[in-house]
């Protein structure tokens, strides 16, 4: 969902240039191209606070639709800048329908590394925190994985556990946590 | 392959069942505090509409709404007790798992302390600060020889004034006897008359008794007057083979005293009838126990007795 207040983002000068919104043939003119939309992409979402973006809901976005000049990319474009962001580790499929993806603007480890750094200053070392908690807590209110996206959060939780930083506990359907040590 | 394997194999879980129940409490609290925030925005909703129907004259629907707010108020009161109970509840198991680990810890530091006091034994150190005083002790003795009146040089010096003088005043001794390379024939022991020496000794036994450091052992003897007592003695064992010797008369008196002494020999009669006392005193000692060799001979009724050389 598109975050109501927009922080004050400088577009970048593609972002008004018209050729920008359509996948260039010419190989080195595209690369330079998929690079720009790469850092746009990342500044937007880190400036929105979001984690996802929806391919279905892209025309509402402005990201990829610049009402301005009445241009917008394309579904192949989208995906292409997808793919791009993907080998370079900076996103991923939500979903095996490839309709939406996460776009990382802190790959799964630097959430991990900042949650577990959270943990570590509030004294939450041995201790179990819910998901619910970490993400949505009074706590981590002035925290920036505050509002982190379930999905993510999980990965990056994960990335932790691999490292033996935490253990996830799932007790049942509802109950979701995580211990730190 | 290996690689494989060991991504399927978890580790063993960090996570206990305090971990698990903590886990549930929490979980509780945040679906208390979900719903907490729901109200709270029912609460805000529900006022607007309140506003608004006063503004059109709606009053009964307007007391409606706000009896509605004001039961959710108190709700939300409750829950925020509830939520207490938890929070005191997760605090105390937290606080308890802490205790235990300081409990764990404590034991581990007293069994590592016990083990080390295992080594370090006692009899060890009380075989070394015996050697240590025994050596002490030898050395007083070394330095009590050593400081008399006279120093070595002293000694020296009247060793050779003492060769001067006997060369002044004696002959030659250069012609000394030799010593002789056979033995000497001894006279035959007379046969006629033991009985005659054995009969001044009608009482002689022999007695090793051990006196331990700072302790005095005494032996008592009755005789009648005039009788002839002999008390002999030898220091058998124990450092440097020393021992106090005090004798008694039966009104107390010391008629005899010894000091340090390894080994002696004692006769005198019997004054006056009675209990005769001989002690052995340990006394110098301070921790070697002594083992004294004695007999205390006592002669015959005096009308009996023979002259002795």
């Amino acid at each position: 969902a598109l975050n109501a207040n927009l922080r004050s983002m400088e577009w970048p000068w593609q972002y008004n240039f018209p050729p920008f919104f359509t996948l260039q043939p010419n190989e080195d003119t595209r690369n330079k191209q998929l690079e720009a939309w790469r850092n746009l992409a990342l500044e937007y979402c880190k400036a929105n606070k979001q984690f996802i973006l929806d391919i279905n809901e892209a025309y509402s976005c402005p990201l990829f639709n610049n009402k301005s000049i009445n241009r917008k990319l394309s579904e192949e474009g989208i995906r292409t800048v997808v793919e791009s962001l993907r080998d370079r580790k900076a996103a991923n499929w939500v979903d095996t329908q490839k309709s939406k993806f996460y776009v990382f603007w802190h790959t799964p480890e630097e959430w991990g590394n900042l949650i577990y750094n959270w943990a570590n200053a509030n004294g939450m070392m041995n201790s179990v925190c819910t998901f619910f908690e970490l993400s949505q807590g009074e706590d981590t209110a002035n925290e920036e994985f505050h509002n982190l996206d379930e999905g993510l959060l999980l990965l990056a939780l994960k990335s932790l556990e691999s490292k033996r930083k935490a253990e996830i506990i799932q007790l049942d359907e509802e109950t979701q946590g995580v211990k730190f040590f | 392959m290996g690689g494989l394997f060991a991504k399927h194999k978890k580790p063993a879980s960090r996570v206990t069942e305090q971990d698990k129940a903590v886990l549930q409490l929490k979980q509780q609290r945040d679906k208390i505090k979900q719903y907490q925030r729901r109200i709270k925005g029912v609460l805000e909703k529900d006022r607007e509409m309140a506003r608004k129907l006063l503004q059109e004259n709606k009053r009964d629907r307007a007391k409606i709404l706000l009896k509605k707010k004001r039961y959710l108020e108190q709700l939300t009161e409750k829950t925020d007790n509830q939520l207490d109970g938890i929070e005191q509840m997760v605090q105390d198991i937290e606080f308890s798992q802490v205790q235990v680990e300081v409990l764990k810890n404590l034991e581990k530091g007293n069994a590592a302390l016990k083990k080390l006091h295992d080594v370090f034994s006692m009899s060890d150190v009380e075989k070394i600060m015996d050697e240590t005083r025994e050596g002490i002790e030898k050395q007083q003795e070394i330095d009590d020889l050593l400081s008399g009146n006279l120093t070595e040089d002293d000694l020296a010096a009247v060793e050779d004034e003492l060769n001067e003088i006997m060369k002044a005043n004696l002959p030659e001794v250069e012609n000394l006897p030799e010593v002789p390379t056979e033995e000497p024939t001894l006279p035959d022991i007379p046969q006629g008359e033991p009985t005659a020496v054995c009969a001044l000794f009608s009482r002689a036994y022999s007695y090793f008794v051990t006196v331990d450091a700072h302790a005095e052992e005494c032996f008592f003897e009755k005789v009648q007057a005039g009788t002839k007592m002999g008390l002999t003695f030898e220091v058998a064992e124990g450092g440097f083979l020393d021992i106090d010797v005090k004798i008694y008369s039966p009104d107390g008196n010391l008629i005899y005293e010894g000091d340090r002494e390894s080994n002696g020999k004692f006769a005198f009669a019997a004054d006056k009838e009675g209990v005769y006392r001989y002690c052995f005193s340990n006394k110098m000692s301070t921790m070697t126990p002594k083992i004294v060799m004695f007999s205390m001979d006592v002669g015959e009724k005096p009308a009996d007795a023979k002259e002795e050389d």
